[in-house]
């Protein structure tokens, strides 16, 4: 062989491999991400959605802890707790609240909702809705006007413009109005898969969609006056009718799958009781006490007064802070509560709206297993005398503490003021806060539409 | 196919030559002369008399005669059976031959680009155990950054500065022509320090490192090059005399100390409002000097945790008078050892050689329990199968891995946890109890005593590595010569992370093991075409093709929360979370190389390169980068050759286009397993969760139309000569625009994503580089060069996209950022209320728990702070040689740049640091500023204590992270070492070639106005985040006593 013909075979082999390289080598498929997957199941996202709307929407300690620190339910005693009690509140400390929902919750629910709709399963399309609404009635009361008919469009529109409360809360009834819809038709061949809170039991979604309905109805109580008390009645006999309807998620003993405000208070340890509502407690001998507070080291309850950081007051007890406490995202006390509100409003008979009362204190003790029959016969007493603003704002106070920890307890203490929560001397604001600011991250990437201006003493619209 | 080559080599018809060669400095004969058939395998080397013998292949027209030091001689064969030569000094160093990109090796002479190369000597004349830090200060552009002095930490390098603002800014490395991987597991604000996988790598095993700086040095190597590229070329062996084999042993005995820490207070003790209360966590209590202790009971609560009594003031009922006691914190730290030894045989024949190594490295670190191990083992050689035909490989076995310790945020961090601690309690006393929880001075909450994190919460890490490649050289004809290369980087690590159960990390317990994979494979094949057309023309042309493929797994499993104690299985627990992943890139390029060469004065190159990358959308995923380089050895020129004064002086230019591509994955938008977490949780909720599967949508939306980062560079500069290479100027200016810049751009979460990749910025870097090299004394006894090593540059954020004020690089008040118009890695932050001149605004309301202290800061702005980049970087090398003694040290200065000293303004929270000592009326202050309610000077006086530190604005916990920004500029004694040699003439035909001894000492001296650790630390490792200091691990000096011994 000689020269020449060794340097064509050279050649020819250079060629052929730089050929093969860019066919095969360069292969396209190389590039999909391993690690995610393209299309899901209806089984698989629906807990992801629900997950995120009890650890975070109904019971983070980013939401529900500030709301409990400013109505002196609990009391931050270190770190950035303790500037929660002086009505600092960074809008930082609120930026994961609202990108999260949005873009983990909310975006997984519409991504539900059509995959519901594919797959031709109403009842998922329904569940996947009173999500929705959950997240946005939670999102609106903190937040007031937030984006929501531009939103969910990624690169095409990635400032979205806000929309008025008003306007949110027309759709919050809209979703949950047809969800009860979905969730009535008769033939569902799939079934909802998945489902931590009613583990598929359509009936219970269709009674929490009317408790929900009720609920933001009756928010609207200082713009809608008695028209909002007619439309909350009118939800409320379709709706929980004992407390085992309770819409409740469970947690597990595991370090991750547990409470958000045990995780809290093993992680940080910032917030103590508060020592108004351990005043409160103590003053009504409540049984709750024992189950919503445990003992400090001297082996009493005492609560920390805002501003005073001190850690040495009872920390939150089972009922709340433990591993499996549940959070409880709407209920079947609150149900009870709500009526006997709109029973006092509507100018039913007094005697009628205390039994209701009791009722519903009653079914607040079974909730937390301290059933007190001695006691409620006492306290049954105890109110008998009451009457007009009196037995309201009793009424309210009640509400108060069986809500503790809950959604609802800051929104029934802006509407109605009651209880009479004295605000902390030393607080940055002269009133308990009444709204979050804006995210930190909305101010940053979405400026030209978020409502500029806004201090946390500030009502949102329904509270004005 | 090798087969059919192999065929084809028949013996051909042969002739014999031989001859002397001598030196022209003295006429003694050239003992190792290199002289070999030019563009053919057939050589040999000159014996001990100078003398040579070479058997010719018929094809043979010239031989080429080399040697170190020397100018090499060409010699046209024709009829003669004797050649002798006499070799003139290249006293100019101007055959200096460099390694290029793809291994290519030219003439320095010839390069229209700058590269600087460091020996082997340069790098372990002090030895490091990571390579990277032995490039510091002595490459002009270079700029390294050690993370901390922990065992097998990692460092920081880039070339030129950064040209991408959230992609890799480190340089490519290249061992013998093969990509390695240098990757450093991310673990954030918290975690301990990693260690970069280059660390694995023995320096006693380098033979040269060729820093190209970027631009048209590393175009050849197309979207890898944007960020400069370190060619590291390790030892082959050489041709010995007879059948000897070289044998070399050096090892070294090393005590490092802890070099600087923050100074801490020691009056004032633990507690509130000057009152001691146990377990408290700070250092607001009482003055020490006017307590003594108590033991009566109802003061005396906690007496396992205050182990010498209750501290009560000296007129309180019980007090016993006892002083009390003041413990140094810093006896925690030790005296840390490492040992390194390195065992290599080599030798070879005219037809092959060998290089065979072993080494081990071992380190304790002056954290106690932390250390890092490393054994490697290596075999090269190459073997000339024909007079045309070489086959060479190598193969490097690294075994590497240590017990790590906690730094940072992390509640197990071994700085926070000894510098939280107030000055009354002992850590030492002891960290357990029987029952097995943990005694700190929180009473077991809060941070983890040191003792506790060093002995029970440990980092353990485990590498097996492997480097190696096979390839060829063919010289088809004697104007074309075939390369190739396979070559491959293979390494796993296993490691295992744990808490013990009452760990305030994690409280329960848990255990963390990954087990990682990741190969390198990269294979380089190149035609060469030589033809010289006549004297005065000469060219070459390289064809070449790359395949290249990176592929990395991973496998995880997560326990939180033990059962029983001491047991760090995964079996431990109920709570176990595992997860995998995998990545994959590969690339695919061509490239061309042209060079032309007028009269040995003007060199021309141009080359191009096409890339594939399978990171890019499949539409668009191949592109062009040229580049083109002229280099002018203007003293060719007839009126200045042979000049005396300026003998040699080159001007260069030269212009290219290079590419950064983008990870893998990014086009890709997908579900994945979600993890639900409140803004306040470590932990949160994760998936399998209760029993059910879960899926959520990625919030990063893949990006279908990615581009590759491009950068346009050019670069002038001018190399001269002086004196007989007395003195010796290298100078270059360069300057970089990258455009088309990836980064997430952030959008409204109301969008449903948070952000999408995008090629949406651009970044800037202009510098200057110089090097200054000079021989003032170089006599037979006495000799003394310098290198001066000047770098300064700035490298600017161009733009970004117009919905972001700026891109985060990482932490939060004050924010490390790429910003437009300011300097990659600016902090910004908050500022306090200034009125219209710019003076702070002083509250003067007498009502106000504030009064007399600034008003407070507005967070609706934030305001530049400063930089990390230093402003120049100087490296000065000194070599002093007194007959058999040498003296080498570098000195280092650094000045400007920035660091945020976020320890301190955390210590300032806990009333810990020396700052704090005064605290009383008698130690007032006045702020500087005006009075808010009238703009007069303020002249209040106020106590800077417990008010302003703790419940004021006074700390980063309670106030803004500004006022803690550093000037982080130093000079230091980064390396002197001072060798005994023992000249050979001792040993004489005895079995000790040559031995060394030496002593040496790292960072031996500091100079610097940054009030914490050594300034040179990064809190997030080798990562793009760097300026932050917040209970990182601190930075140590070493005293090093070693020998090199060759047989």
């Amino acid at each position: 062989m000689n020269k020449k013909n060794l340097i064509k075979i050279v050649l020819l082999i250079f060629t052929i491999s730089a050929f093969c390289s860019c066919e095969k080598w360069i292969d396209p498929d190389i590039n999909i991400n391993p690690d995610r997957v393209s299309e899901v199941t209806m089984k698989t996202l629906l807990p992801s959605i629900e997950a995120h709307l009890a650890y975070v929407v109904s019971g983070g300690s980013d939401i529900i802890g500030y709301q409990a620190i400013w109505l002196q339910q609990l009391d931050g005693t270190a770190g950035e707790s303790m500037t929660h009690s002086n009505y600092v509140l960074q809008p930082t400390s609120v930026g994961w609240l609202f990108d999260g929902t949005y873009s983990n919750a909310m975006m997984d629910a519409l991504a539900l909702i059509d995959l519901a709709t594919e797959k031709n399963s109403p009842h998922n399309k329904g569940v996947a809705k009173i999500c929705l609404a959950i997240c946005l009635g939670q999102l609106t009361d903190v937040f007031n006007d937030i984006p929501w008919s531009e939103a969910f469009q990624g690169i095409a529109n990635p400032t979205p413009a806000y929309d008025s409360q008003e306007f949110t809360y027309s759709e919050i009834q809209r979703l949950l109005t047809e969800a009860i819809h979905n969730l009535s038709e008769p033939n569902e061949p799939i079934g909802i898969d998945g489902d931590y809170f009613y583990d598929g039991d359509h009936t219970l979604w269709l009674k929490a969609a009317h408790a929900l309905k009720a609920r933001y109805y009756l928010h609207l109580t200082k713009r809608n006056g008695n028209q909002a008390y007619q439309n909350a009645l009118g939800e409320l006999n379709l709706a929980f009718t004992s407390n085992m309807d309770d819409l409740q998620f469970k947690y597990g003993p595991g370090a991750n799958e547990s409470n958000p405000l045990h995780q809290f208070m093993r992680d940080w340890d910032n917030v103590r009781m508060g020592a108004y509502f351990i005043d409160m407690l103590k003053e009504y001998d409540d049984p709750r006490l024992g189950v919503y507070a445990y003992p400090n080291y001297n082996d009493e309850y005492t609560g920390s007064i805002p501003g005073s950081g001190n850690s040495t007051a009872s920390k939150p007890g089972s009922a709340v802070a433990d591993a499996e406490s549940p959070t409880y995202v709407i209920t079947f006390v609150e149900i009870l509560f709500m009526k006997a509100e709109i029973m006092y409003q509507t100018g039913n008979n007094e005697n009628q709206v205390k039994e209701v009362l009791i009722q519903a204190v009653s079914e607040s003790l079974d909730q937390f297993d301290v059933y007190n029959e001695d006691w409620l016969t006492e306290y049954t007493s105890s109110i008998e005398n009451l009457q007009g603003n009196d037995l309201f704002e009793e009424l309210m106070t009640q509400k108060y503490i069986a809500t503790f920890y809950q959604p609802e307890v800051y929104h029934s203490w802006r509407r109605t003021g009651f209880p009479v929560i004295p605000p902390n001397p030393v607080g940055a604001e002269a009133e308990i806060p009444r709204r979050f600011p804006y995210s930190s991250f909305e101010l940053v990437f979405n400026k030209e539409n978020v409502p500029q201006g806004i201090t946390i003493t500030d009502r949102v619209w329904w509270d004005e | 196919m090798l087969v059919l080559i192999i065929g084809y080599f028949q013996v051909v018809a042969q002739s014999s030559i031989s001859g002397t060669v001598t030196s022209a400095v003295n006429n003694e004969p050239l003992h190792g002369v290199s002289v070999a058939v030019k563009n053919s395998l057939v050589g040999t080397s000159a014996d001990a008399n100078g003398f040579y013998k070479l058997t010719l292949p018929e094809t043979a027209k010239v031989l080429v005669f080399s040697f170190v030091g020397m100018i090499t001689a060409e010699v046209e064969i024709g009829d003669n059976t004797t050649i002798d030569v006499t070799l003139q000094p290249d006293s100019l160093i101007l055959e200096e031959v460099v390694v290029t990109a793809i291994g290519i090796t030219r003439e320095k002479k010839a390069l229209g680009y700058s590269v600087q190369e460091l020996s082997n000597h340069d790098i372990t004349v002090v030895p490091n155990e990571n390579l990277v830090n032995s490039l510091s200060g002595k490459v002009a552009g270079v700029h390294v950054t050690s993370t901390s002095g922990s065992p097998g930490a990692s460092a920081y390098i880039t070339i030129r500065g950064a040209a991408s603002i959230n992609g890799n800014n480190q340089p490519l490395f290249v061992v013998d022509g093969v990509p390695v991987n240098n990757y450093e597991r991310w673990t954030g604000a918290a975690g301990v320090d990693m260690t970069n996988r280059i660390t694995d790598i023995n320096p006693g095993d380098i033979q040269s490192v060729s820093v190209l700086k970027g631009g048209a040095a590393t175009a050849l190597y197309g979207l890898r090059a944007v960020n400069g590229a370190i060619i590291i070329t390790t030892k082959r062996g050489a041709k010995t005399d007879g059948n000897n084999v070289n044998v070399s042993l050096q090892s070294s005995l090393s005590f490092d100390r802890v070099s600087q820490l923050p100074e801490l207070q020691t009056r004032y003790g633990q507690g509130l409002y000057g009152n001691w209360i146990s377990g408290n966590f700070v250092s607001w209590g009482p003055r020490l000097d006017t307590c003594s202790y108590s033991k009566d009971p109802g003061d005396w609560i906690y007496p396992e945790y205050d182990v010498d009594g209750a501290i009560v003031s000296n007129n309180s009922e019980y007090a016993t008078g006892d002083p009390i006691n003041i413990y140094d914190h810093y006896n925690f730290f030790q005296t840390g050892i490492s040992t390194n030894t390195t065992l290599s045989l080599s030798g070879g024949s005219d037809k092959a050689t060998f290089y065979t190594s072993t080494s081990y490295t071992s380190t304790t670190g002056v954290v106690p329990n932390s250390n890092w191990k490393r054994f490697t083992v290596k075999v090269a050689g190459d073997a000339n199968l024909s007079e045309t035909f070489k086959i060479l490989g190598s193969i490097n076995y690294m075994k590497s891995g240590g017990d790590r310790m906690q730094k940072g945020v992390s509640w197990s961090g071994v700085m926070l946890g000894i510098l939280r601690t107030p000055p009354t309690f002992d850590n030492a006393a002891g960290y357990e109890f029987p029952d097995g929880s943990q005694r700190n001075y929180r009473h077991g909450s809060g941070y983890d005593n040191p003792y506790w994190s060093v002995n029970k919460n440990l980092f353990k890490d485990d590498v097996n590595h492997m480097i190696g490649h096979i390839g060829f050289n063919w010289f088809v004809t004697n104007w074309m010569q075939v390369k190739y290369k396979l070559g491959g980087d293979f390494n796993n690590t296993h490691f295992k992370n744990y808490y013990a159960i009452g760990s305030n990390e994690q409280a329960n317990g848990s255990v963390h093991v990954v087990s990682s994979n990741h190969r390198i494979i990269n294979s380089d094949l190149i035609i060469q075409l030589n033809h010289r057309f006549n004297n005065h023309w000469e060219t070459s042309f390289k064809l070449g093709h790359n395949m290249f493929e990176s592929f990395g797994n991973s496998v995880s499993g997560r326990a939180l929360g033990l059962e029983l104690p001491g047991f760090y299985h995964l079996s431990n627990s109920s709570d176990i979370t595992t997860s995998e992943s995998s990545s994959q890139v590969r690339h695919a390029g061509m490239f061309g190389d042209l060079e032309l060469s007028y009269n040995q004065m003007v060199y021309l190159s141009l080359t191009g390169r096409n890339d594939w990358s399978t990171t890019l959308p499949k539409d668009n995923n191949s592109f062009f980068y040229p580049s083109a380089s002229i280099g002018w050895v203007f003293t060719g020129l007839n009126f200045l050759k042979d000049n005396k004064i300026l003998p040699y002086g080159k001007l260069r230019f030269s212009l290219a286009q290079i590419a950064n591509d983008p990870g893998p994955y990014q086009t890709f938008t997908g579900y994945y397993r979600p993890w639900i977490w409140d803004y306040y949780s470590w932990v949160g909720l994760n998936f399998p969760l209760l029993g059910e599967t879960g899926f959520t949508l990625s919030n990063t939306l893949g990006n279908p139309e990615l581009e590759p980062e491009l950068t346009t560079s050019w670069e002038m500069g001018v190399d001269l000569k002086f004196l007989d290479n007395r003195l010796a100027v290298d100078f270059t200016y360069f300057n970089n625009y990258s455009d088309g810049l990836l980064l997430p751009v952030q959008l409204s979460g109301a969008s449903g994503f948070y952000q999408v990749n995008m090629n949406a910025a651009g970044m800037s870097t202009k510098g200057i580089e110089a090097i200054i090299y000079g021989n003032p004394i170089r006599k037979t006894n006495w000799h003394w060069d310098f290198t001066f090593n000047f770098t300064r540059y700035k490298n600017m954020v161009e733009h970004i996209p117009d919905n972001m004020e700026s891109l985060g690089l990482g932490w939060r008040d004050p924010w490390l950022v790429a910003k437009e118009g300011y300097p990659y890695q600016s902090f910004f932050g908050y500022d306090w209320y200034r009125d219209e001149n710019g003076k702070i605004l002083i509250d003067d309301d007498a009502e106000s728990p504030g009064y007399g202290f600034p008003l407070g800061y507005d967070t609706e702005e934030t305001i530049y702070l400063g930089k990390v980049n230093p402003d120049w970087t100087l490296g000065w090398t000194n070599n002093l040689i007194y007959r058999n003694l040498t003296l080498t040290f570098l000195l280092e200065f650094k000045k400007g740049g920035n660091m945020f000293n976020g320890t301190k303004g955390s210590l300032y929270y806990y009333g810990a640091h020396k700052d704090q000592e005064s605290r009383e009326p008698g130690d007032e202050v006045i702020f500087e500023g005006v009075k808010v309610s009238d703009g007069s000077t303020n002249d209040i006086k106020v106590v800077k204590g417990q008010n302003w530190y703790f419940n004021g604005q006074g700390s980063t916990n309670t106030g803004m992270g500004s006022p803690f920004i550093e000037n982080a500029g130093w000079i230091r004694l980064r390396e002197i070492a001072l060798t005994y040699n023992i000249r050979e003439s001792i040993f004489k035909d005895g079995w000790i070639k040559g031995l060394e001894f030496y002593i040496a000492c790292k960072n031996l001296w500091l100079q610097t106005e940054y009030s914490g650790i050594d300034p040179e630390t990064s809190l997030y490792g080798a990562y793009n985040a760097q300026g932050i200091d917040y209970y990182n691990n601190p930075g140590t000096k070493s005293y090093t006593l070693g020998f090199r011994a060759s047989f």
